[in-house]
């Protein structure tokens, strides 16, 4: 009673505030003033290096199953990249990292992200070297993106990793036509061509802006065809509604059997109405998954396991066929505060991961964050054979 | 250093023989706040009410209003991040995932007071119908009313000094006349080609909250490749 009391003296304060502020200028047509001449800041130069961006990632994990703990500290991560555009329309790109794993006790140099690009005439481009370029709409699967399927969770790790490839482009203002040969098909641990690589495949890749909707489309000659389509839209500039699509003419899975013309679909709508908070909510229905019987008989053979997941990188979350995907963001909350929660639901099974995440952006230069993962599920469920019930990591990063 | 606006107002004054209309004053502070081609540095100052204090820095290449594109040089842990907007479509690139996503044309430009449009779509003439509300010997007082559904505030009130035709203060008001925020201008600057307000400061009525925008510099002499607005540039 006392707080309801409290909200209506509120409210009836905020009406007077409002009453009288509009009675002051409501009818105000006196001179104005402006605002006084002061010294203003001079521009800081140009950097003559192009662009350029590196962070420090400190973290520290600790993982539960049962009574079992395990600790990871320090997990470190370095990350540089570096654009620079010549005169000549010839952009330069290096993005690179130099991780440290407390847990095998070793650091490694990774290429993110390295090449050319030549622009002629505004609209075509010709890229090679190792690149990311992503657009579909999906919050942490995107089955129309034929390259970079699935989406890391959000963190403080940040998620670059390109592909090789050689890019020719045709780009306008509302389209573009992208023909992409990809002569890698694996790589090694510093994110090099592998020794035994062989020619991945080819893709053909547009997009087009067709008044309200956005339509990515994607062909892809691999050693099996696959397709993919995105349509995405904005409703009153608050709604967004995506549909994303895949078909696979062949699909090989975890315990070797294989799907034939199989489809994929996600369904998702959003709130972007405000900048205090967003929310997404999302079907995936995955064709290339295992159905009840397939599934049974799928783990004779091979065991499932959650070990891989981690904060920022889902691997395998996606075994069985129907999942509801639900995530709500709120942004600089009191300023200096991001709070994210995401969930992923298996519709035929128990498996359920649940993910919330604070940030505190100290300055602007510090973030520190804490997550927590939960993964639930059955002795029937994909999650079954996971190597724990919870993550739990902080991390500190500074960017610079 | 001639400036563009007054000559514009000038010329429409000898033309016409007459004072300038209230839609000529407008298209003249228009034309020096978002004229077409040019690269500007923007540092946006926001001051909120718990003491908190946060700083941006964009670089900004604009073809016209609705060709803009932004780069985010600071805070460090927004650089790069960039948004373009192509007439009522905005788009961002988010450096840390290497992705591009079209978002919803929000009401506040980095967190502060400032909307998108206050920023990045200044053509008044083309969503609000303007007239004189008041004219004192040094200031015109315009009011201007929506006239389209796409305008974000359904009027809004612009004092501008006669003598330079630079504005000096700015009210935003909702459907029900109901005051939003107060723009205040000052530190006219001359960038070249033309002179204008290089130090805004946006009050949010109800908060109380601020935004200081100042413009560091802006460049005439560029030539900006047709490509920097493509959605698929964005990250590249």
């Amino acid at each position: 009673m006392l707080i309801g009391w409290a909200s209506e003296m509120k409210a009836l304060v905020i009406f007077f505030l409002i009453f009288f502020a509009n009675m002051a200028v409501a009818d105000d047509l006196e001179e104005a003033s402006g605002l006084p001449d002061i010294e203003m800041d001079e521009a800081p130069p140009s950097s003559s290096f192009g662009k350029v961006r590196s962070y420090i990632l400190m973290e520290g994990l600790q993982r539960r199953k049962g009574g079992l703990r395990q600790y990871e500290f320090p997990n470190g991560e370095f990350s540089g990249s570096l654009d620079y555009s010549f005169p000549s329309k010839t952009d330069l790109f290096l993005d690179g990292l130099l991780t440290f794993d407390e847990a095998g006790d070793k650091s490694r140099l990774f290429i993110n992200q390295v090449g050319v690009r030549q622009n002629w005439q505004d609209n075509f481009v010709l890229a090679v070297g190792k690149e990311r370029s992503r657009r579909a709409p999906g919050l942490i699967i995107s089955p129309s993106d034929l390259l970079f399927t699935l989406v890391p969770l959000p963190g403080q790790r940040e998620d670059r990793q390109g592909v090789w490839l050689t890019r020719l482009s045709f780009q306008q203002q509302h389209r573009s036509y992208d023909l992409i040969l990809l002569p890698v098909d694996r790589v090694d641990e510093a994110g090099l061509p592998g020794k035994d690589a062989e020619y991945f495949g080819t893709t053909l890749r547009t997009w087009h802006e067709l008044g309200l909707i956005d339509m990515g489309l994607s062909l892809g000659s691999f050693d099996t065809f696959k397709a993919g389509l995105a349509l995405q839209t904005l409703v009153e500039n608050k709604w967004k509604f995506y549909y994303e699509g895949a078909y696979h003419s062949r699909y090989e899975r975890l315990d070797a059997s294989s799907k034939e013309k199989a489809f994929q679909h996600l369904l998702g709508a959003g709130y972007e109405g405000s900048t205090d908070f967003g929310m997404r909510v999302e079907y995936f229905h995955n064709g290339i998954g295992f159905s009840k019987a397939e599934f049974e008989n799928a783990r004779q053979q091979v065991r499932f396991s959650s070990s891989s997941l981690s904060s920022t990188a889902i691997l395998t979350p996606f075994i069985r066929q129907q999942f509801l995907i639900f995530s709500a963001n709120a942004p600089e909350v009191f300023h200096r505060y991001n709070f994210f929660a995401a969930i992923v639901k298996s519709l035929e099974d128990t498996a359920q991961m649940s993910f919330v995440r604070a940030e505190y952006l100290a300055n602007d230069w510090f973030v520190a964050g804490a997550s927590q993962l939960f993964v639930h599920g059955g002795d029937e469920s994909q999650f079954a054979g996971r190597a724990f019930n919870t993550q739990t990591s902080l991390d500190l990063k500074y960017s610079f | 250093m001639e400036r563009l606006a007054f000559l514009f107002l000038l010329t429409a004054s000898v033309v016409g023989a007459t004072t300038p209309t209230a839609s000529d004053v407008v298209a003249g502070v228009e034309k020096n706040l978002a004229p077409d081609n040019f690269q500007a540095l923007y540092a946006f100052t926001n001051y909120r009410t718990d003491g908190t204090v946060m700083n941006y820095e964009v670089r900004f290449s604009v073809k016209d209003v609705d060709h803009a594109h932004g780069y985010f040089l600071k805070p460090e842990r927004e650089k790069g991040r960039e948004i373009l907007r192509l007439g009522d479509a905005i788009w961002t690139f988010i450096p840390g995932a290497g992705r591009i996503v079209r978002i919803a044309d929000r009401e506040s430009f980095a967190g502060g007071d400032f909307s998108n449009a206050d920023v990045l779509r200044v053509d008044w003439l083309k969503h609000y119908k303007a007239q004189f509300a008041s004219e004192t010997e040094k200031q015109w007082i315009i009011d201007l009313s929506a006239n389209s559904s796409d305008a974000s505030y359904a009027k809004m009130r612009l004092w501008v000094e006669k003598k330079t035709a630079q504005p000096l203060q700015q009210y935003f008001y909702d459907s029900k006349g109901t005051l939003l925020k107060r723009l205040l201008y000052g530190s006219v600057r001359d960038f070249g080609k033309l002179s204008r307000p290089a130090r805004l400061i946006m009050e949010n009525v109800f908060t109380t909250q601020k935004t200081e925008l100042k413009v560091l510099d802006m460049n005439f002499s560029v030539n900006i490749p047709e490509n920097r607005f493509f959605v698929d540039r964005l990250g590249k």
